[in-house]
């Protein structure tokens, strides 16, 4: 069977989410499998199924700001979306799909990778369901079943605003702020970043459906929305506008303590009472290892310039209670370094908070 | 007790399954079942990040939603193998949602339910070698292998 494709252009930021659900929701036996591309014409927030709202997300900001906010079917954290960004939403039926997510992803990805490469970026998949260019991220994903269908999201990112990005999101201070923003900036790219003189979105679209068509070795044929589809649009426009849908019922009241930038990078804020003082730490890890700390707090450190060696030596060290026990003995040492009442188990202790 | 294990995958010869949804349903004293998704849906959807069970009192039509989970960035429903309505939702999953991963069959279960029709929707779920036999061929045909995280029960392992 054809797959019938969509192309939606610039839509509302509602349609831009309920156009997905709505012909998932809608699908029957005999609907084609379908590819959807759209824009959103506005710039929105947009968090994952299961999330909190009011602990991921800055909503005092956006509102000040007219950045509305919608909560979407497929999962994830949660992500500012703007029109330097076209979507590409999959809406198969469950057996068209591989049924380890795993290959499903690796099969929506494929033809991505085969677009950002034919434009001259070498784009490569990152397991389990990232592109990257390098170290970088350029293409975030979700999948989901709704319905009768079994969806995947993606995109195409011409342009990424981190600046807006880190100031959505609701996180504990300016500080840890600053953190996520350079962390996005070092961590996420897109294609006005790799490339002089990027393609235009009409040129991404027609290799990128050329590319889905050899992937997939099936036909795409240009089509259009039901009637009914676009009846479940208006309903789901509805259903997705309501407070009750965007706020869910929650008994997580504490403010977030994780940022994920990619798979491979994340951004924590830790707090550790110890019988010296309470020990605030900011960490990037990238891997198994420590990227870039920084420490605060309320105890005494002598001398405490040395505090600054502390975070230098903790860079790249791996995240295990020996290596960093060494590491820190080896630093107190040297350096004749005194904390009282803080432990060298009390540093290993607030820092492997990560792993939990 | 007894079960089969195929590619690693375990299924237990004395509960009843909808093989399509990969539920498994067990018959309770009192006139309830308690559901849960097998060791092939926890494997598929892998590590599970969130589960939400429906509230207690939702009444649900067989083949309809009683819980969404999410695994990495995958949010599927998980089915109800029954008409009925729910009457117990296990709270461990709210604070533990990779209890699924590593105990699907006991610890890991999703909801209790009261059906309307017990007889009627059991017998049209598979238990014994029947179904088995249907995840032998299940399993085989989507080339299937189960992983178990750590602190996976014993008998999964």
């Amino acid at each position: 069977m054809n797959i019938r494709l969509i192309d939606a252009d610039r839509v509302s930021y509602l349609r831009s989410q309920t156009i997905y659900h709505a012909l998932a929701y809608a699908k029957k036996t005999d609907t084609p499998d379908t590819i959807v591309l759209d824009v959103p014409k506005d710039p929105y927030v947009c968090i994952g199924f299961h999330r909190d709202l009011e602990q991921e997300v800055n909503v005092e900001y956006c509102s000040s700001n007219n950045i509305p906010i919608i909560r979407r079917e497929t999962g994830g954290g949660t992500v500012y979306l703007d029109d330097d960004q076209l979507f590409t939403q999959w809406i198969f039926g469950p057996k068209q799909l591989p049924v380890k997510i795993d290959t499903r992803f690796q099969l929506f990805i494929k033809p991505l990778v085969e677009t950002y490469k034919f434009f001259g970026i070498n784009a490569h998949f990152h397991p389990p369901n990232d592109v990257h260019v390098g170290n970088k991220k350029i293409v975030g994903t979700g999948a989901a079943a709704i319905g009768n269908a079994e969806v995947v999201t993606g995109n195409f990112l011409f342009d990424f605003d981190c600046h807006t990005m880190a100031k959505v999101l609701n996180l504990p201070d300016e500080s840890f702020r600053g953190n996520v923003l350079e962390s996005l900036q070092k961590y996420m790219t897109s294609i006005k970043r790799e490339l002089n003189d990027p393609p235009n979105m009409e040129e991404v679209k027609t290799a990128y459906i050329n590319n889905c068509a050899e992937v997939l070795n099936r036909k795409i044929i240009p089509g259009d929305f039901t009637d009914e589809e676009y009846r479940m649009m208006d309903v789901l426009d509805k259903k997705f506008t309501t407070k009750e849908w965007l706020y869910q019922d929650s008994s997580k009241k504490h403010r977030p303590r994780v940022v994920k930038i990619h798979a491979d990078v994340w951004l924590y804020e830790i707090n550790h009472q110890t019988g010296g003082g309470l020990i605030q730490m900011s960490i990037r890890t990238k891997g198994k290892r420590i990227d870039h700390v920084s420490i605060k707090g309320d105890f005494d450190f002598r001398p405490p310039h040395k505090l600054k060696g502390l975070e230098n030596v903790l860079r790249y060290v791996e995240l295990s209670e020996e290596a960093l026990t060494e590491l820190i003995e080896a630093f107190y040492m040297l350096h004749r370094v005194e904390s009282p009442n803080i432990l060298i188990k009390d540093w290993v202790a607030a820092i492997l908070q990560v792993n939990k | 007790m007894a079960h089969e294990k195929i590619n690693e995958c375990v299924v237990f010869t004395n509960l009843y399954y909808s093989v399509g949804d990969n539920t498994w349903v067990r018959v309770n004293d009192d006139d309830t079942v308690t559901i849960g998704m097998t060791d092939v849906a926890q494997s598929l959807a892998g590590p599970i990040l969130h589960a939400k069970a429906k509230k207690v009192g939702v009444a649900r039509k067989k083949g309809r939603p009683i819980a969404t989970v999410e695994s990495g960035k995958w949010v599927g429903p998980v089915k109800s193998p029954v008409t009925g309505e729910i009457v117990a939702v296990n709270e461990i999953l709210v604070g533990d949602a990779q209890v699924v991963n590593r105990s699907p069959y006991n610890d890991g279960w999703i909801v209790k339910m009261k059906p309307e029709n017990m007889e009627g929707d059991l017998a049209e779920l598979l238990t014994g070698d029947a179904a088995v036999e249907a995840y032998r061929a299940k399993i085989e045909n989507d080339g299937v292998t189960c992983t178990h995280i750590e602190g996976t029960d014993e008998y999964l392992i």
